[in-house]
């Protein structure tokens, strides 16, 4: 883990409002992301880590988390384009991986570690939306 | 990075894919189930020519004695089993050809060519009704035991050639007996009997020569044509083709009547395809005033004339199908491989990674930032070139194919006689790699070194490593390798013997 991922997940777990369910990623509130883009970006994130802990350990996923999945993706996906490094990279990043779960979720051949790939991606996007300014 | 250092890299590259892609394929077979089920009607004009249209092309080295190879061609897609009354006949207007290149010049050094002729009595048939006339619609006149069962109203027999570059044509097999279609089992209770019966010795010493009924060996979800698996890739784990039969030519011959000079060790790899020909004129008779003169003729049938002119052509499966756009197809069945370069365009950029793009937001892989990955080397290496360490090296065949696998295995330019071959559009097979003890679906992609794209066995999952490599595997697109239509077997099980390909469904199977 990067020392700037680390001390993003670190700072998430400190910051106020933050929820987590379970083993599931951290939920920072909107109010947490940064004023501008991750502002912006911040209800399809946080709709996007929150269907990570949904995703599940079987091939199929259920049909209201990919529907969930497309929306935030779409939502992120429009920002990326205009966003500043570095919040255009792992904005970026967090659209190819929610990419990458769907399209194995909507086959019905999904497998837990395209999940981790997502919360990787995720927690990359807090580490640098939630950072202090 | 070095050379050497770029090679290591790649090689630990190629077995994590490998890996990668096994564990995945496993992990697939432990998900929902599967239905127990290439270029199947993929153009305008010859999806109303089914007798020709070829389907698939298999090549690879024969599992039960490594030192022949078996080659198989299908025609007639979607041959629904009960489908009388006069079911699947070989045209006897027509020239199947199977095609080797051994030289590396993306021309045919040896085409074996199958041709038919029909025996059908239907005509000579004395019921005692019709007032007075003869004749009957039925295919038989009862259970048909042996392929010369006088029962058998309608038979075909057929002609192999073997027809050199350069030299005289030479006669394989002379009135061969082809296996019927499956009727039923009224008609046709013992259909494993008859295809054994129809299992011929070639003039070649050692070789084998099937014609018949099969059913149909690929197994795939055509649905990836309603929009991409429906629109979200979500239309998958149906295989269309189950159910239905082909008709199918099989041979095996000793891998040294293929290569280069009779030499397998300095001449491994050929180059394979099939097509189909016909007569360049077609004369329909339009004179319905009375029956044919023969009990052997139908009234009003047509007349050909002209030298052959190929109407169908396949390699590599699923590139007419889903590489070609439509408006080229068909002038993509009657191209030949040595003018492929042409083709170059779409294969370095396919619309199966634009659509994924689209719909799941994945980069299309020629965006990756490497040359090998704008210039979609791995497409080119797979489809037009074959791999070898001078390919991966970009010595042979102008660069193309460069960076993708370091690994000498399938490319023409691995033959003395053919240090530098053109890139063409055809299955390449090294007749020297062994078949593997435990198949992999995935093929090379898999860590099968046996299988596709090193010729195609029957089992090998083409849909699923097309989809895989379409999608950048073979780039280092880790996230591409448990892509597929979640159809991973073939309805039919494949048989340990010539011709291997599996038994027709019968005409009595409903669904």
């Amino acid at each position: 883990m990067s020392r700037r991922l680390a001390a993003g997940a670190a700072l998430a777990v400190l910051l106020t409002g933050c929820t987590s369910s379970g083993d599931g990623p951290q939920i920072p509130a909107e109010s947490a992301f940064l004023e501008g883009t991750c502002r912006t970006a911040a209800p399809d994130v946080i709709a996007i880590g929150r269907t990570i802990s949904r995703l599940g350990d079987d091939n199929v996923v259920d049909q209201d988390v990919k529907d969930e999945l497309r929306i935030a993706q779409d939502g992120v996906f429009e920002l990326v384009a205009t966003a500043e490094e570095p919040f255009r990279a792992a904005l970026d990043e967090l659209v190819v991986s929610t990419g990458v779960v769907r399209i194995r979720a909507d086959g019905n051949s999904y497998e837990p570690d395209l999940g981790g790939l997502l919360r990787r991606s995720y927690e990359r996007v807090l580490s640098v939306c939630t950072a202090p300014k | 990075m070095t050379t050497s250092t770029r090679r290591a890299a790649r090689r630990r590259a190629l077995a994590l894919f490998a890996a990668t892609a096994t564990a995945a394929s496993g992990a697939a077979l432990l998900g929902p189930s599967t239905s127990s089920a290439s270029s199947h009607r993929e153009a305008p004009y010859i999806l109303n020519d089914p007798a020709v249209d070829n389907t698939d092309t298999f090549a690879f080295v024969s599992p039960n004695d490594p030192d022949k190879v078996s080659l198989i061609a299908n025609w007639f897609p979607f041959s629904e089993p009960a489908g009388g009354p006069n079911f699947f006949p070989w045209d006897t207007t027509a020239a199947y050809d199977i095609n080797i290149d051994n030289d590396g010049d993306a021309i045919a050094d040896i085409v074996y060519r199958w041709t038919f002729k029909d025996v059908d009595k239907r005509g000579t048939v004395d019921r005692g009704v019709g007032n007075g006339g003869k004749g009957t619609f039925l295919y038989a006149d009862g259970a048909v035991e042996s392929l010369t069962d006088e029962n058998l109203l309608f038979r075909q027999t057929y002609d192999l050639v073997a027809i050199p570059e350069q030299g005289r044509p030479v006669s394989l097999v002379k009135n061969g007996l082809v296996a019927p279609s499956n009727v039923g089992m009224a008609t046709i209770p013992d259909y494993p009997k008859l295809r054994q019966e129809a299992v011929t010795p070639t003039s070649t010493e050692g070789g084998s020569s099937y014609v018949g009924q099969a059913d149909d060996p690929f197994y795939l979800d055509l649905r990836i044509f309603d929009l991409l698996y429906g629109g979200d890739l979500s239309a998958r784990g149906n295989d269309t083709l189950s159910g239905y039969n082909v008709n199918t030519i099989a041979l095996e011959l000793p891998k040294e009547a293929l290569v280069a000079a009779g030499d397998a060790a300095a001449n491994p790899v050929i180059g394979v395809w099939s097509t189909t020909s016909r007569e360049k004129v077609r004369m329909f008779a339009d004179t319905n005033s009375k029956p044919g003169t023969s009990p052997t003729d139908s009234t009003d049938q047509t007349k050909d004339n002209g030298k052959f002119v190929q109407v169908s052509r396949l390699g590599n499966p699923l590139v007419n199908e889903a590489v070609v756009p439509a408006n080229l197809k068909d002038f993509f069945n009657r191209s030949t491989p040595d003018r492929d370069a042409q083709f170059l365009g779409k294969v370095q950029d396919p619309e199966v990674p634009f659509l994924v793009e689209l719909l799941y937001k994945i980069p299309n892989p020629n965006k990756l930032d490497s040359a090998a990955a704008k210039k979609r080397n791995d497409l080119v290496a797979t489809f037009l070139t074959g791999f070898s360490e001078d390919v991966f090296d970009g010595k042979t065949f102008g660069g193309l194919g460069a960076g993708v696998v370091d690994a000498n295995l399938n490319s023409l330019d691995l033959n003395a006689v053919s240090p530098n071959p053109a890139p063409a559009e055809y299955l390449r097979l090294n007749v020297n790699v062994p078949p593997s003890a435990v198949e992999n679906r995935l093929g090379v992609v898999g860590g099968d070194f046996a299988g596709y794209p090193n010729g195609r066995r029957l089992n090998d999952d083409i849909t699923d490593v097309t989809l895989q490599v379409a999608e950048g595997l073979l780039l280092g697109q880790t996230a591409a390798a448990g892509l597929g239509d979640n159809v991973n077997e073939n309805d039919v099980p494949f048989l340990d013997v010539f011709p291997f390909i599996g038994d027709p469904h019968s005409g009595s199977d409903v669904p």
